[in-house]
């Protein structure tokens, strides 16, 4: 398959998992989209390290794969911890941040 | 030269520094004789640098303590200097202030504050001499500033009362008007002569220079302008129209600071001052001619007023400023021998009046009210002895010190050629008046000696049983005055008499204030008969209305003309029309100060303003702080796309350079870098000239001229660009 191809189909992850960043508010349905530009971008690092037969780019695609599971150890203990005090997972409801 | 001049007004100035740092560690007695003595010693100082300093050096000693400051062509030396003329008057201030010392140990001996009181009459002493001997008008400003101080300090002493601390206020107010008249007069002075040294004016003067006969505002002569602000000055220390008001209210202070800064010295510099600078005087008729009108108002409408009061040290009070007047006269006619002679003879019977009035309100219980008195001659022998022959000085009956001086300045008005042909009617205008105000002054004082001394006493029963002539540290300086007031007018004899010894003082003075003013014979002879008449035609006037206590005459006159005699009481309604036409304008422009600058523009604008801006800044930016992570996101990734367009942009070459050769133009924006594309535009049309991957192109002009040259660089991968633009010159 063309290099073209594969950017794409990262592309459209890639937006995919915007959207679901920007306009989802459940925060589990958040992370699994944040999970989802990773793997997109992952993606894209190996199309490219196979395209141009570089060995860099698959030892990212095995950072990146540490990096989101170690983000999703945190991002879940924190929405755990969220939904213990406020009794709720729903982004619009949390928001003490407030001005 | 054993003594430094410095040393006189140095040893009060002392003893003042002393007695406010550890003046209440000491016990009354230490007080009183550290402040005595040191005006005591300042006193023989005076005497022997004058005695023994101006036998040696009649034209005066000077002492250059040293450079006080310069700037520019201005140099004040603090220097100081003793002539006849300020030696005379050093010797009066440190003698009748020595009196005055010793008096007020009797006087002030059951009031708490003694050191105090002390410390400011001594500092006073000090500034006045720094006042009478400063060589410069600078150094003269100092002492003047100094002695209103003192006068606030002392008017406000008994500061309890806020009547008294307001007459200090007034009194220190109303001068400053007149020292902003002193300040512009000496930039006057300085601008046209470059010196503020007073010999060196006098000289300058004196020499008729043009710098100040010529021409300035409306016509007169800078000299003209120069007098009459320093005389406004003048007229504020001095107590004259328009700014006497502060010194009846003065009386507030206690009677010893009555007799010594508003009686005898303080508010004589004005005249000293005039005397000082007569040469300059001289050069201004017009000048001389409004002092010598504001003197012969001044003592004819104090003199008028002084009918009404009833209280001892008021009636005293606008008789001196009556005193002040003739002394005006005196020196606005160019007889400054006869102003400064009168201020002599003043001083003594004038302390001695006032000295007089604080023994007879110590033993009232502290009450200065004359219509309560009566019949105190008996109980009072010394003190009564003392006030009449005050009062014969005053009055100006013959042989008497008052009697001389006063005819001294209006046979001087009546005689003098300063003037000139235009105004020559001024003189004898001004001798009529200060003859009218002598009859007014005959009349009153004796008003107030019949009332106070003699018929019976209208005091209650408890304060007449109380009655009692005062302590020797009282009566003493009383008599030494009394003497004075007797026998001081010997140095002032008239010509008429001895043509050898007459006119002592005005031969005298001659070295500080100019020749003698010749008097023909005929009018002093004139003058002097009739003046004796006007004294005792005042005296005898007086008894039938006010001997031995108000009369039946003195009653049907007060309510045959009801309206007059209010207006007399109430001084002319002067306070009354001074608060409506300053006072209230004044208080009603702060208010709109207060309401339009202070309430808006400072608090409500200006700091208000930055408020009200931080905060509504505030609540408009809280506006994005929403608390949706999302939307923080959403506002994140457009940041970050706009930058990346930013940054994408073909990176501006470090220098572009143009070479001009002849017609042709040669731009060249360094090494090219890959893939961008460059347009040059030449001419300023607009039009892009050459289109390209190369970094430099090169033009020729048809003209010659000023042109813009405009290079375009375009990334064609983003069509992102950047555009320089430069102007050359084509020769």
């Amino acid at each position: 398959m063309p290099t073209y191809a594969y950017i794409l189909v990262s592309l459209a992850l890639f937006f995919v998992g915007c959207a679901g960043v920007l306009l989802r508010r459940n925060v589990l349905i958040v992370l699994m989209s944040v999970e989802l530009q990773l793997a997109a971008g992952t993606l894209a690092l190996l199309a490219f390290s196979r395209a141009l037969g570089d060995q860099k780019g698959h030892v990212f695609a095995f950072f990146v794969m540490a990096l989101a599971a170690a983000e999703a150890a945190v991002g879940l203990a924190i929405v755990v911890s969220v939904f213990r005090t406020r009794r709720t997972a729903s982004l619009d409801e949390v928001n003490a941040l407030k001005g | 030269m054993i003594f430094q001049l410095r040393i006189i007004p140095l040893l009060p100035l002392l003893g003042a520094a002393y007695l406010i740092l550890f003046g209440r560690h000491h016990g009354r007695r230490t007080v009183q004789g550290i402040a005595c003595t040191a005006v005591g010693a300042a006193f023989v100082v005076a005497a022997h640098a004058l005695w023994v300093g101006l036998s040696v050096n009649p034209n005066g000693l000077t002492d250059r303590v040293g450079t006080w400051f310069s700037s520019g062509d201005l140099q004040v030396d603090l220097a100081l200097r003793m002539d006849a003329l300020s030696g005379l008057v050093c010797l009066v201030v440190t003698f009748v202030g020595a009196l005055i010392h010793i008096y007020s140990t009797g006087y002030m001996a059951h009031d708490k504050d003694t050191a105090r009181f002390f410390a400011y009459l001594n500092l006073f002493c000090g500034a006045m001499l720094l006042l009478v001997l400063g060589d410069s008008l600078p150094v003269m400003f100092i002492g003047w500033e100094g002695v209103g101080l003192c006068s606030y300090l002392l008017i406000g002493f008994w500061y309890g009362e806020t009547a008294n601390a307001s007459a200090g206020k007034k009194a220190f107010i109303t001068n400053r008007v007149g020292d902003l008249g002193f300040l512009i007069g000496m930039f006057l002075l300085f601008r046209a002569t470059g010196t503020l040294d007073i010999p060196g004016i006098v000289d300058t003067a004196r020499a008729g220079s043009p710098a100040l006969t010529a021409g300035s505002w409306w016509g007169q002569p800078v000299a003209f302008w120069a007098a009459l602000f320093l005389f406004l000055g003048a007229a504020g220390k001095s107590a004259q129209i328009p700014l006497y008001i502060w010194l009846p209210d003065a009386m507030a202070g206690p009677t010893p600071v009555s007799a010594l800064i508003h009686a005898a010295t303080m508010v004589t510099a004005g005249v000293y001052m005039v005397a000082r600078l007569g040469a300059l005087y001289l050069l201004a008729p017009t000048a001389m001619a409004i002092v010598a009108g504001i003197g012969a108002l001044t003592a004819l409408f104090a003199a008028v007023i002084a009918f009404g009061q009833n209280d001892f040290k008021k009636v005293l009070a606008y008789s001196t400023i009556s005193q002040l007047g003739f002394m005006f006269v005196g020196v606005g006619t160019g007889n400054f021998a006869g102003g400064v002679f009168h201020l002599f003879t003043h001083a003594f019977f004038k302390a001695g009046l006032f000295l007089c009035a604080g023994s007879v309100m110590h033993a009232m219980a502290g009450s200065g009210d004359i219509t309560r008195m009566g019949g105190l001659a008996r109980k009072m022998p010394w003190t009564t002895w003392v006030f009449r022959v005050c009062w014969l000085a005053i009055c100006g009956v013959p042989l008497f010190s008052g009697f001389f001086s006063k005819d001294a300045i209006i046979a001087g008005a009546f005689a003098t050629e300063v003037f000139g042909p235009r105004l020559h009617w001024v003189g004898p205008a001004v001798a009529a008046a200060l003859m009218a105000a002598a009859l007014g002054t005959a009349f009153y004082m004796s008003r107030l000696y019949y009332l106070v001394f003699t018929g019976e006493c209208r005091a209650d029963a408890h304060t007449r049983e109380h009655l009692h002539e005062s302590p020797v540290t009282m009566v003493g300086p009383l008599v030494v005055l009394g003497l004075g007031a007797v026998f001081a007018g010997i140095v002032g004899l008239p010509l008429v008499f001895s043509r050898a010894h007459g006119d002592r003082i005005g031969h005298w003075l001659a070295t500080g204030v100019g020749p003698v003013l010749e008097v023909p014979y005929y009018v002093e002879w004139r003058v002097m008969i009739a003046s004796t008449a006007i004294a005792l035609a005042g005296i005898g006037l007086a008894w039938p209305f006010f001997g031995g206590g108000v009369r039946e005459p003195a009653r049907r006159f007060a309510s045959a003309l009801p309206h007059l005699v209010a207006a007399v009481r109430g001084k002319f309604f002067v306070d009354e029309i001074y608060g409506w036409l300053v006072v209230r304008p004044l208080r009603g422009l702060s208010r709109v100060f207060f309401l339009v600058v202070d309430r808006i523009l400072i608090d409500k604008l200006l700091i208000g303003g930055w408020t009200v801006l931080a905060d509504s800044a505030g609540r408009t930016l809280r506006l994005v702080q929403v608390g949706d992570v999302q939307r923080y996101l959403a506002i994140f990734a457009v940041g970050l796309a706009a930058l990346v367009y930013v940054m994408a942009r073909p990176a501006a070459p470090a220098e572009v350079r143009v070479r001009i050769d002849g017609r042709s133009a040669m731009v060249d924006l360094g090494a090219a870098a890959d893939r961008l594309e460059y347009g040059f535009d030449f001419d300023g049309d607009g039009l892009e000239d050459r289109i390209g991957d190369g970094s430099s192109a090169q033009w020729l002009y048809a003209h010659a001229g000023h042109y813009q040259v405009r290079v375009r660089i375009t990334d064609p991968r983003w069509n992102t660009s950047r555009t320089l633009t430069r102007t050359v010159d084509i020769p």
